[in-house]
């Protein structure tokens, strides 16, 4: 008799964190691929690649039943686990697998582990089915085990079944002798399953290496531990027939039969608290947007914003979404009232209804003409927004969504940690056994600007030949290993939010964060389940424009994001020069030297320049062809009438997602659906190569419209550079507005901003030495930290002439603390420090923290320089033994009579570095000036008047190294001197030569040629020096011991 | 009193490795000690292992073991001990000698010094020398102005000893890092810096203790020191960190070691009849041989030459890491050859029969003849079991639960068709079903073997296997491994 069908009931995937080593795609895609009738998916106490699981079985049509295994601790008796595999066939089952998984993954300490009991089961299970998996030969005979069995069978009944592995690692006559007999006794039906750990035998190599990682020892020594063989994969029905009894495999397809629950079924209910009794989500939206609308047009409502929102409340109604919009609208209004700064980006928040709202400030009577608004019905997107917080009063609306919606209720979507090659370097190395300096080594000597494929070329570097069997091994497992999840972490800042109990809908666990929990889910399983989540960010500029708000309200009168003028001439001159350090977004060396390029002229520039330097437009080759049209240098070309419509606000050039997605349909006949494909497939395109089956439709579909091929083909070189980096339209225009409204306060309120700028940090590109040169170089005057005048933030001052000036807070002042800057500000309130003793005894200092104040040279001013202040405060430390002797007593501490001498202007200048980051002195290279080797370079500020093409030389500190992807092999380096910055260039030929200078200079000289371009200059670089050690020779005036 | 003060920079990395190739010890990911070559190459003691890579892509990076410096400067120390009783292990990396009263043996300070550098550079160690008034001058002066040959033939001046004292970076001092930093602060650059003020002054910011510190460099306040004590057994070892896979290459190591242990017994006054080679090999597995002595005399020619008798008919297994040469039996020149069946007979070990058996047959026909078979922890039969000299547990998780023969043939016969019968010898019947096992991919063979008990007519049950063929035109082959 020949059996033809099989349902496979113990799969893991590598979801099964080091164990299973496959992904759940594949396993699905093999068992359909076998003609298994069906496939169940049995992570152990968890579901965290079910969803995965499930895109696929409905892609290539097989049913997917959903469970996992339990160990079940039992402590009571032998065997001390036990294993049961839970199956959901309804709704019903999978809440309670899903609220046990929950429980048994809460109730562990361990992150990643979890703790069950045979009692949770027989409490909580009323409707999973069950698959025993009974234990060894030896263990089934004992009383325990017997007992154990009658237990199960007392409370599942005709749900309960025993699973039998035939898998040649045993004697497999003898184990089915025992186990016939074991379940003709206790009245037990067997079934067949496989304990399949992989799809296919050739990943046995990879499991066996899981499983080193796992246990964190080679593979060599692992023995027995590894499995015997490659048998625990998806084997053919017609092989599995001949290995078990028919009846056990028919009872495979049975009990899968029994299965008819969908991961379709779940429907995401939304809370009802954000609707007021008596009033439906629909009444109440409109009623919200109607007095939005009103205070946002005071003086009438413009007829295309009225037919805008009628537009899209329609929309809104019609997919079901007025619940997300409340839910964002309750957290955005709970915000406001704690005056935190917030706002929303993504497709759906640059909406009309989104403005009147108050998620966003982008407003589209002005604007409406050059977004492709909001989401369309044919796009099949889900409504996306994201609102940014203030990045230090973030965890204040996190902590809201936590009492408003309880714990039970509200949860972070996770983020699954995948292995990289770095990370897969270390891992894979270890488990080969290869020696710890030599994993080092690979790893590190991945650079951050090094490619993985050079991996090869590191192995033949480090004398092993890339030949050898175990550099074969390394570079296969590498390459094998990348993406498989390692373990889940939380998101940024996804919230997924219900009306019941999360953990009915997935498993819940903690996360590594303390209070914190997650979800088993990604956001892409959200996604393919059409689950709404709500993204709670943190953006730390909005911290910064509340606090220069703040600042600007104690000069003038209160100063609102809303009010701050549009379209201010002064800002955008200010943009055109490249004079952006501080402003959000747009502060990079690549975007400095992009502004002077396209000279922004209105905020529809900005939205632009926000999305064009970016690796997307830059490979796609977009950027260019944008200047060049933009410039009126090169004639702008519309096919069609159509592509017209879609490119016209960005010169025919394809700059925005939005743009790549609606070309293909309107000009390529893509369907909302397939367009949708076309996004995500971009979106992951260099993880999984699926954008690739596109190239034809998308080129056959514009030929059959009449589109030149050449055409067709370079729209579809402009996707694939747009990879997964292209940026969409709807948040580069809510960064433009940050942009806007940064560059506005720099311009307009110098001190304010780089002062609110300061006390956010960290945050941005630069360090407090760079935004204070900045702000100097501005004409702001900048006074040092002081005892007798600092707080604990950077404060404006009046300068004697009554400008505005800034005065460093105790903050920048390091191994200091908030709690004794405020005892220090209380102190002095009635009058100011006498001495040191005295501003110890009252500010009732440490002896580190007075140390910390002196090094910043904050007590200048009760006690002379650095090196006196800290011989007396030596004498009046705790550790002094002042009490030990009686001549002490009577010497006044200060009375040493002993006058230091003053260190030298470098190494003031030193400390000044090492205690607070920075110096107002003179800068390091005012210092270095005097050296003989340096009197021919030149300084930043004389490259703006040298000719583009001579030859210079230049010296200065390095503040940065950047080697971007995009620009093939080129580093570039910041060098900064007493009057600015310098960009550096440096070619690979360059980098070869002088590795060691380019990697690890502190300061250094640069002789090469000058270029400018649009007023744009850049250094290419033709030698570098290393002169760190002149600044030595300079502090350390005599080090000469013979 | 007069010191000497030795300080050995390179201690770290000395200690575990000397060949003239750029090499690093690290710890945490930090360089610690370098030698000359990676100087060479620009790299820094508390560089980055990955910078350290990338500047000298050849270096040999070696994990720091604290133990094995620890064991190397105790083995110095108590060499030294042939020069002075007074030998003080100072720190980690230091030792202070007490010279004063050996002058005379050695004929002058600039003899002794001659032979003291001698004897170091014969282990090869970088080393730093000065002499000092106090054991702290001493080893201060060693680490920032140690002494070149010429050799003085004078311990110098106070004045110049104290001249070089003041000019002693403050961040040389051997001090807590926190109170070097304290010193820094107020403007202290060199020892002389400080001394230069009132005593008081520096006891009340920077402590009693720093106050005798300083008048322990100068010997103005007592500083005991606990003399290194001669061990009473000789147990010297030298380590190779890429192992030693010759049997020549352990000459030279055994001839060192050779030297060191006649210096041992010379120093004595003692002899010795007989010395184990101990070697440790990179496998983990050890190996010892012992050396007889006709004559008790100490005589480095004499045992080098017995050692290379032996070493000509060793066989390296595995290479080897550690050479270590001990005995602890001294010049008993009044003992005969031993005959362990009349001992034992003394001793009355009658009881343990079976093991005593075992030790006279090790005895007898020698160690390596006197094979254990035991299980070991692998999937692959010929893995799974090994037959060696060494006494171990079996751990029993090691035997997995299907059947397995006791005996296996060295190599897997292969079995022969005959009439459609298997055949090894005689036909083969199969009983059992096939229980599958894979070679392990990491030794770069990958088969699939499929494993039955079969059993001759005779009855004799054979452990046999088949290799599924390549491609399906090929027939399936078969072996016989084992015989139940």
């Amino acid at each position: 008799m020949s059996i033809t069908s099989f349902a496979e009931l113990q799969v893991r995937s590598n979801f099964s964190f080091l164990t299973g080593a496959s992904h759940p795609e594949e396993l699905v895609r093999r068992a359909a691929e076998l003609g298994y009738e069906a496939i169940a998916l049995t992570d152990e106490a968890s579901l965290a690649g079910i969803v995965k699981a499930h895109v696929a079985a409905r892609e290539v049509g097989i049913p997917l039943i959903v469970g996992s295994l339990l160990r079940l601790q039992n402590p009571e008796s032998t065997p001390e686990s036990l294993q049961l595999i839970l199956y959901a066939p309804s709704r019903l089952a999978y809440a309670e697998l899903s609220t046990l998984i929950t429980q048994g993954r809460r109730r562990s300490e361990i992150k990643g582990e979890y703790r069950l009991f045979l009692n949770d089961v027989l409490r909580q299970i009323r409707h999973c089915l069950a698959l025993w998996l009974p234990p060894d030969n030896d263990l089934l005979d004992t009383p325990d085990t017997q007992q154990l069995a009658q237990t199960l069978k007392a409370h599942f009944g005709d749900r309960l079944w025993m699973g039998v592995s035939l898998l040649a690692d045993d004697d497999d006559a003898r184990r089915f002798h025992f186990l016939s007999a074991f379940s003709a006794q206790h009245e037990l039906r067997m079934v067949a399953c496989n304990d399949v750990h992989m799809h296919i035998p050739d990943r046995k190599p990879l499991q066996d290496l899981l499983t080193a990682i796992r246990l964190n020892t080679p593979v060599q020594q692992l023995g027995r531990r590894l499995f015997q063989n490659s048998e625990r994969h998806l084997r053919p029905v017609d092989t599995l027939s001949k290995i078990y009894p028919a009846t056990l495999l028919e009872e495979s397809v049975a009990l899968a039969r029994r299965c008819h629950f969908s991961l379709d079924e779940l429907r995401y209910e939304y809370p009802e608290e954000v609707i007021p009794p008596g009033k439906t989500a629909q009444q109440y939206l409109r009623e919200l947007t109607e007095e939005g609308l009103h205070k946002r047009y005071p003086s009438g409502i413009p007829a295309e914003v009225r037919t805008l929102i009628e537009k899209e409340l329609d929309l809104i109604h019609d997919l079901a979404y007025e619940h997300f919009f409340l839910t964002v609208h309750d957290i955005v209004v709970f915000a406001r009232s704690r005056n935190i700064l917030c706002q929303g980006r993504g497709s759906a928040a640059n909406s009309a209804v989104c403005f009147c709202l108050g998620i966003t400030e982008v407003d589209p009577s002005r604007s409406q003409l050059l977004f492709e608004r909001f989401l369309s019905r044919e796009r099949n997107e889900p409504p996306d927004i994201d609102v940014d917080f203030e990045h230090e009063r973030r965890e204040e609306v996190i902590q809201y969504l936590y009492r408003k919606y309880t714990r039970d209720r509200a949860a972070l979507a996770a983020t699954v940690i995948t292995y990289r090659p770095r990370s897969a370097i270390r891992d894979v190395g270890k488990a080969l056994g290869l020696e710890a300096g030599f994993i080092d080594h690979l790893a590190s000597s991945l650079a951050w600007w090094d490619k993985p494929a050079d991996m090869g070329q590191r192995f033949q570097e480090s004398g092993l030949s890339a030949d050898s069997p175990v550099a074969r091994q390394f570079l296969h497992f590498i390459r094998e290993i990348q993406r498989f999840p390692r373990h889940l972490s939380q998101h940024v800042g996804g919230f997924v939010i219900s009306r019941g109990p999360v953990a009915q809908l997935v498993p819940v666990e903690n996360a590594a964060m303390e209070e914190r929990t997650i979800i088993q889910w990604d956001k892409d399983d959200l996604e393919s389940l059409g689950l709404l989540k709500v993204d709670v960010l943190a953006l730390g500029m909005l911290t910064a424009i509340r606090k220069t708000l703040d600042l600007i309200g104690s000069y003038q009168s209160p100063l609102r994001m809303q009010d701050i003028p549009r379209e201010d001439p002064a800002t955008y001159a200010m943009l055109s020069r490249g004079d952006s350090i501080g402003v959000f977004q747009v502060e990079s060396r690549a975007q400095m030297s992009m502004l002077p390029r396209l000279k922004p002229r209105t905020f529809y520039d900005l939205v632009v320049e926000v999305a064009i330097v970016r690796p997307g437009p830059i490979q796609g080759d977009m950027v260019h062809p944008y200047l060049r049209r933009r410039n009126g240098e090169e004639p702008i070309d519309y096919p069609s009438e159509e592509v017209r419509h879609v490119l016209e606000r960005t010169y025919g050039v394809p700059i925005f997602q939005e743009q790549v997605i609606k070309l293909a349909m309107v000009a390529a006949g893509f369907t909302g659906g397939e367009a949708d494909q076309l996004r995500r497939a971009m979106a992951s395109w260099k993880k999984t190569g699926e954008l690739e089956k596109f190239h034809a439709k998308l080129v056959n579909g514009m030929r059959e419209r009449g589109y030149a091929l050449d055409y067709a083909e370079r729209i579809w070189r402009q996707i694939q550079g747009f990879g997964e980096y292209g940026f969409p339209e709807s948040h580069a225009a809510s960064f433009a507005l940050l942009v806007y409204v940064s560059a506005w306060l720099k311009r307009h309120h110098t001190a304010a901003f780089c002062c609110g700028l300061l006390n956010s940090l960290p945050m941005g590109f630069y360090s407090p030495s760079q935004l204070i040169q900045d702000v100097r170089r501005h004409g702001i005057t900048v006074f040092p930290c002081d005892v007798h005048h600092s707080h604990w933030n950077h404060q404006l001052e009046r300068t004697a002439h009554g400008k505005q000036a800034l005065r460093l807070g105790l903050r920048l002042v390091s191994s200091f603390n908030t709690d004794a800057a405020l005892r220090i500000i209380q102190a002095r309130r009635h009058e100011p420090f006498g001495n040191l003793q005295d501003l110890r005894q009252r500010a009732n200092l440490s002896d580190a923290e007075l140390a910390a104040l002196i090094e910043a040279g904050a007590c200048q001013a009760i006690s002379g320089h650095r090196r006196q202040a800290h011989w007396e405060a030596l004498a009046i430390a705790d550790t002094a033994p002042l009490y030990e002797e009686q001549e002490n007593r009577e010497s006044h501490f200060l009375s040493d009579a002993q006058q230091m001498e003053a260190a030298s202007e470098a190494e003031e200048m030193l400390s000044d570095y090492r205690a607070t980051s920075l110096t107002l002195n003179r800068h390091p290279m005012a210092l270095l000036r005097q050296e003989p080797r340096l009197k021919n370079c030149r300084r930043a500020s004389e490259l703006l008047h040298t000719d583009h093409g001579r030859f210079v030389r230049v010296a200065g500190l390095v503040t940065g190294r950047q080697r971007p992807g995009t620009a093939s092999g080129v580093l570039f380096m910041t060098v900064e001197d007493e009057t600015g910055n310098i960009n550096v260039v440096c070619w690979t030929s360059l980098q070869e030569r002088r590795r060691k200078e380019i990697l690890n200079s502190r300061i250094v000289m640069v002789k090469g040629i000058l270029e400018r371009k649009d007023n744009v200059t850049h250094l290419i670089a033709g030698d570098i020096e290393d002169i760190s050690a002149l600044m030595e020779k300079l502090a350390v005036p005599s080090r000469d011991f013979h | 009193m007069l010191w000497i003060g030795i300080l050995l920079p390179r201690l770290p990395l000395e200690c575990l490795w000397q060949e003239s190739k750029a090499a690093a010890v690290f710890e945490r990911h930090k360089l610690v000690c370098i030698n000359a070559e990676a100087e060479t190459a620009g790299l820094e003691p508390g560089m980055n292992t990955g910078t350290a890579r990338a500047l000298c892509p050849d270096l040999r990076l070696i994990e720091r073991i604290e133990t094995r410096e620890q064991l190397a400067l105790r083995q110095l120390a108590e060499q030294l001990l042939e020069f002075t009783p007074h030998v003080v292990m100072a720190s980690a990396n230091e030792l202070v000698l007490e010279i004063s009263g050996c002058l005379v043996l050695f004929k002058g300070l600039d003899r002794l010094l001659t032979t003291l550098q001698q004897r170091l550079q014969e282990n090869r160690w970088t080393q730093q020398l000065a002499l000092g008034p106090t054991p702290k001058a001493a080893r201060l002066l060693a680490s920032t102005f140690p002494l070149h040959a010429p050799w003085p033939a004078q311990a110098p001046e106070p004045l110049k000893t104290q001249q070089w004292l003041h000019k002693i970076p403050v961040t040389q001092l051997p001090l807590e890092p926190k109170l070097i930093h304290a010193l820094q602060r107020p403007g202290f650059m060199h020892l002389g810096d400080i001394m230069a003020l009132p005593a008081p002054a520096i006891r009340r910011r920077f402590g009693k203790a720093f106050t005798t510190f300083l008048a322990q460099i100068l010997g103005e306040h007592p500083d005991p020191q606990t003399p290194v004590q001669a061990p009473e057994d000789f147990r010297q070892e030298m380590l190779f960190m890429d192992g030693i896979s010759h049997s020549e290459g352990l000459l030279f190591p055994l001839q060192r070691l050779a030297n060191e242990l006649c210096h041992f017994l010379r120093h004595r006054q003692i002899g010795c009849r007989r010395f184990d080679i101990e070697l440790e090999h990179l496998n983990h597995s050890h190996s010892s041989i012992t050396i007889h002595c006709a004559s008790p005399e100490p005589h480095p020619e004499r045992y080098l030459r017995l050692i290379r008798l032996r070493l000509d008919t060793l066989k390296i297994e595995s290479p080897v890491e550690t050479v270590r040469l001990c005995t602890k039996e001294f010049s008993a020149p009044k003992r005969h050859s031993e005959w362990l069946f009349e001992e034992l007979a003394q001793e009355g070990h009658h009881t343990q029969a079976a093991q005593d058996l075992l030790d006279v047959l090790r005895a007898r026909i020698g160690n390596d003849n006197c094979l254990h078979l035991h299980p070991v922890n692998a999937h692959l039969p010929e893995q799974a079991q090994t037959l060696d000299n060494l006494v171990h547990t079996a751990a029993n998780d090691a035997l997995p639960s299907a059947p397995r023969p006791f005996w296996l043939l060295p190599q897997p016969a292969p079995l022969h068709w005959q009439q459609k019968k298997l055949c090894w010898k005689k036909p083969l019947q199969i009983l059992s079903e096939a229980e599958r096992i894979c070679t392990p991919w990491w030794e770069d063979i990958t088969e699939t073997r499929d494993y039955f008990i079969a059993r001759q007519d005779d009855g004799q049950t054979l452990w046999i296997y088949r290799v599924k063929a390549a491609a399906p035109e090929h027939s399936d082959h078969w072996f016989v491994q084992g015989i139940f």
